[in-house]
């Protein structure tokens, strides 16, 4: 029984945690987005969705990325997949590797009726994944959190793995994604056009710094205290509503036409 | 009536294995009544409420599976006889029964026409489960000594049963509540698409189900207990994705055709 | 097979009550009552709370006092009544009396923080969010049928059941904090507001008539036969369990819509100059 138990918790902990905000993360990033498109956008989109909301693939490319042929998206999720993939051959240092293939691809669907029904529908399920990842702090390149592990409430975790799946879960319960994205979603349309601004270079810089300072925030015996969740839980909220926003945004400019 | 070279098996495992089984778990049974209350005409959602104290149909969706004792009328197997050619057994004829006298519900008693509805929102939801409606030549039946064992992707033993009902829905939307999969499978389906699945009888339905999802037995064979972990058919995050994708579709189905059927009944 | 069909009567049955328990109904209830406060209301409680519905912080009072500074809140959880019903003071307890009766202090935390609200001008900014805070939290305690002391009840508080093959017993009184209704339903909080956010203007009015002690008072009847449904260390087979649990989950859970108008009442009362003011006695 109790093994059973642990198994279901265990999937249902595990699924998404690895290497990218969790389902509930995603989910509620790619709802806020939703709420945002603009009618033709909405329908335009759905017509390759067959009707479903692209919240719905919100975490696809987290369970693509084992196999061909969608083995050559795994490294697409973080800023370097392996730390020496940082640098090209002459020791200049790359651009992180998330930032490049969303900006890829959003330069690929500037025309997206030239490009096959496939093509176009495989490119939402990316967008409406990685602009969520881009706004996750540990998938910033920050050489030393990786290993890192900090306790909570008398239990270990990863930190990066604490970062995807925990921090919003554990300060608040009850919630589901589509009753996470109504909370958090509450900027004006001035503050949201704001927010909305830049390109995902300037948003990798914006995540950048909180990558650093929830790192550096992170007390020196690793046990986090209620003031770090505070903060970490605000700085999620805060996370998951533009990176919905700025999702609402790429959305809007490739299909509302 | 549509032909099927197999006979069917339609059943809730329930008495089969005489003990209580369930059919999909909670969060289904209540995403496809949330579906069906989406697809309701507001005439029929009037309607419908007022025979249930104004509540919601997906309070109901699992009364069924709670209130055993009350319910038991209908926890029968049933199957496509090969002789006779005509379905037999309580599962399917009493569905049937439960759809013909919601279509006159005014003349039921009011407890009748809410058990009726209890017995219609939670079962035909069950006869769009692929792991409850299946082929009866095939010898698909569940017996002592042989188990229908998987390895799931935890690579933990569990009965197939269980994957179908629970764990693959689960999955791949772990946070999702039965809103937001409602919201998500339901966002903007084309009425062209509603009308190509709600087309039929409950038998049409019951044999596409029992034919779309005849591979998945196929896939993983029925083996003697006691049969070595390592030789069990095994779960991969393909085979989930695949048969996840299988399971999301029974479950619009299932909550389009109970719209239909209610809107059918208490439309009027 | 048996063990299979176990496993999958298990996960359906139980499985929701592993996740977190008791802050998520609080959400419920706030949610609910957030889709029943006035525009006005909702603005200024949010403009309070950080641009933050109230809940986001419904289970918040819970999560804070372990620290120093919110001890004060550690005993405002439950309420103390005669065999009668009628509502005892904690502070005004026999020092004789048992320490669960001393503790029960809701409707006394309940009417400072209520209080409070009434004069917030004189509040800090932290002060007016915790205040609305307490109020959210200690509303939806006061419709846990657990959480009512009947003074002639006290060794019933401790009962205990058994299922059928596990190890240990659970706690009845914890069973009314969570099981009671996510055993049934494991909704999220939006779900809630669906299901139970619908009945008619009278039956509202009807639920939110009086004052806050009127409801526990209310409340206390509908509560007290919970004592009854439970043989001392009762034993359960599985099927046995879900038969009893139908006993009891359509009023646990209807209590989390109550408490949800009721909630909204009080903060409409409070912070929208236009509704009626609730009192407390």
């Amino acid at each position: 029984m109790k093994k059973i138990l642990l198994a279901i918790l265990l999937c249902a902990v595990m699924t998404g945690a690895a290497w990218a905000w969790d389902n509930r993360g995603h989910a509620t990033i790619a709802r806020i987005a939703e709420r945002h498109l603009t009618p033709r956008a909405k329908a335009n989109i759905e017509k390759y969705l067959d009707g479903q909301s692209f919240v719905y693939y919100a975490s696809w490319m987290d369970f693509n990325r084992h196999k061909p042929p969608f083995d050559i998206t795994r490294d697409w999720h973080v800023d370097y997949w392996t730390d020496d993939m940082r640098t090209d051959a002459e020791g200049n240092p790359l651009p992180p590797v998330s930032i490049e293939q969303t900006k890829r691809i959003i330069a690929e669907m500037a025309d997206f009726r030239s490009l096959s029904d496939s093509l176009v529908t495989l490119n939402i399920k990316f967008l409406a994944h990685l602009v969520g990842d881009i706004h996750c702090p540990v998938h910033v390149d920050f050489p030393t959190h990786r290993p890192m592990k900090i306790k909570y409430k008398n239990k270990e975790y990863k930190y990066h793995r604490f970062w995807d799946g925990f921090v919003v879960g554990l300060v608040r319960v009850g919630y589901s994604p589509l009753s996470l994205a109504e909370e958090l979603d509450r900027a004006d349309d001035a503050r949201r056009a704001e927010l909305q601004a830049g390109d995902p270079d300037s948003w990798h810089a914006e995540n950048t710094a909180f990558c650093e300072k929830m790192y550096k925030a992170v007390p020196e015996d690793k046990v986090l205290t209620d003031a770090y969740m505070e903060e970490a839980n605000n700085v999620a909220g805060y996370l998951f509503a533009v990176a919905g926003y700025r999702m609402a945004k790429v959305f809007n400019d490739i299909f509302d036409k | 009536m549509k032909k099927t070279r197999f006979t069917i098996l339609a059943t809730l495992l329930t008495l089969m294995v005489g003990t209580n089984a369930w059919g999909w778990g909670r969060d289904v049974h209540a995403t496809i009544t949330y579906i069906a209350e989406r697809h309701l005409t507001p005439q029929a959602k009037a309607n419908i409420e007022a025979c249930i104290d104004g509540r919601s149909i997906v309070y109901y969706a699992s009364w069924m599976d709670n209130h055993q004792e009350e319910s038991k009328m209908w926890r029968h197997s049933s199957y496509y006889d090969k002789d006779t050619h005509k379905p037999v057994g309580t599962a399917y004829t009493e569905l049937s029964t439960t759809i013909e006298k919601l279509g006159d519900y005014k003349s039921l008693s009011e407890t009748e026409c809410r058990h009726r509805l209890y017995h219609l929102l939670h079962a035909l939801g069950d006869f769009h489960c692929p792991g409850h409606t299946y082929f009866q030549n095939a010898d698909r039946s569940f017996k002592r000594n042989t188990h229908y064992n998987v390895v799931w992707i935890d690579n933990k033993e569990t009965s197939y049963h269980t994957v179908w009902d629970i764990l693959l829905i689960r999955y791949l939307r772990s946070a999702f509540g039965y809103m937001d999969f409602g919201h998500s499978l339901d966002c903007n389906i084309p009425q062209q698409y509603v009308e190509q699945v709600t087309a039929g009888t409950l038998y049409d339905w019951m044999c596409e189900t029992a034919n779309r999802c005849v591979h998945i037995y196929d896939k993983f064979p029925k083996r003697k207990k006691g049969t070595p972990k390592e030789e069990l058919g095994h779960f991969d995050l393909d085979l989930v994705q695949e048969y996840s994708r299988l399971a999301d579709e029974q479950i619009l189905k299932a909550g389009l055709r109970m719209a239909k059927v209610l809107n059918e009944s208490f439309g009027k | 097979m048996k063990k299979h069909i176990f496993t999958i009567f298990a996960l359906l049955a139980f499985a929701p009550s592993v996740s977190a328990w008791n802050g998520a109904l609080h959400t419920a209830i706030a949610s609910i009552a957030d889709a029943n406060l006035t525009p006005e209301a909702r603005t200024k409680i949010e403009a309070a709370l950080g641009d933050h519905s109230i809940a986001y912080y419904a289970h918040w009072m819970d999560d804070v006092q372990h620290k120093s500074e919110y001890q004060h809140v550690r005993d405002w959880h439950n309420v103390a009544l005669s065999p009668k019903g009628k509502i005892l003071s904690a502070k005004k307890a026999d020092k004789s009396a048992s320490d669960v009766v001393r503790r029960a202090d809701a409707l006394d935390g309940l009417a400072r923080a209520v209080a409070a609200l009434q004069n917030r001008n004189n509040l800090s900014a932290q002060e007016l969010a915790d205040n609305i805070r307490y109020v959210v939290y200690i509303v939806g305690d006061l419709h846990c049928p657990s959480h009512y002391v009947f003074t002639d009840l006290l060794e019933a508080r401790k009962m205990k059941y058994q299922i059928e093959k596990e190890k240990k017993p659970r706690s009845y009184m914890r069973f009314w904090e969570g099981e009671a209704v996510t055993a049934t339903f494991a909704w999220k909080n939006n779900e809630f507001v669906h299901q139970l956010n619908r009945l008619s203007p009278e039956r509202v009015a009807a639920l939110t008539d009086g004052s806050v002690m009127d409801w526990v008072v209310e409340n206390a009847k509908i509560y007290r036969p919970i004592y009854s449904y439970l043989e001392p260390d009762q034993h359960f087979k599985r099927k046995e369990y879900r038969a009893w649990l139908n006993k009891s989950y359509e009023m646990a859970t209807d209590q989390i819509g109550v408490a949800g108008y009721r909630l909204a009442a009080l903060l409409n009362g409070l912070f929208d100059e236009s509704m009626p003011k609730k009192s407390i006695k």
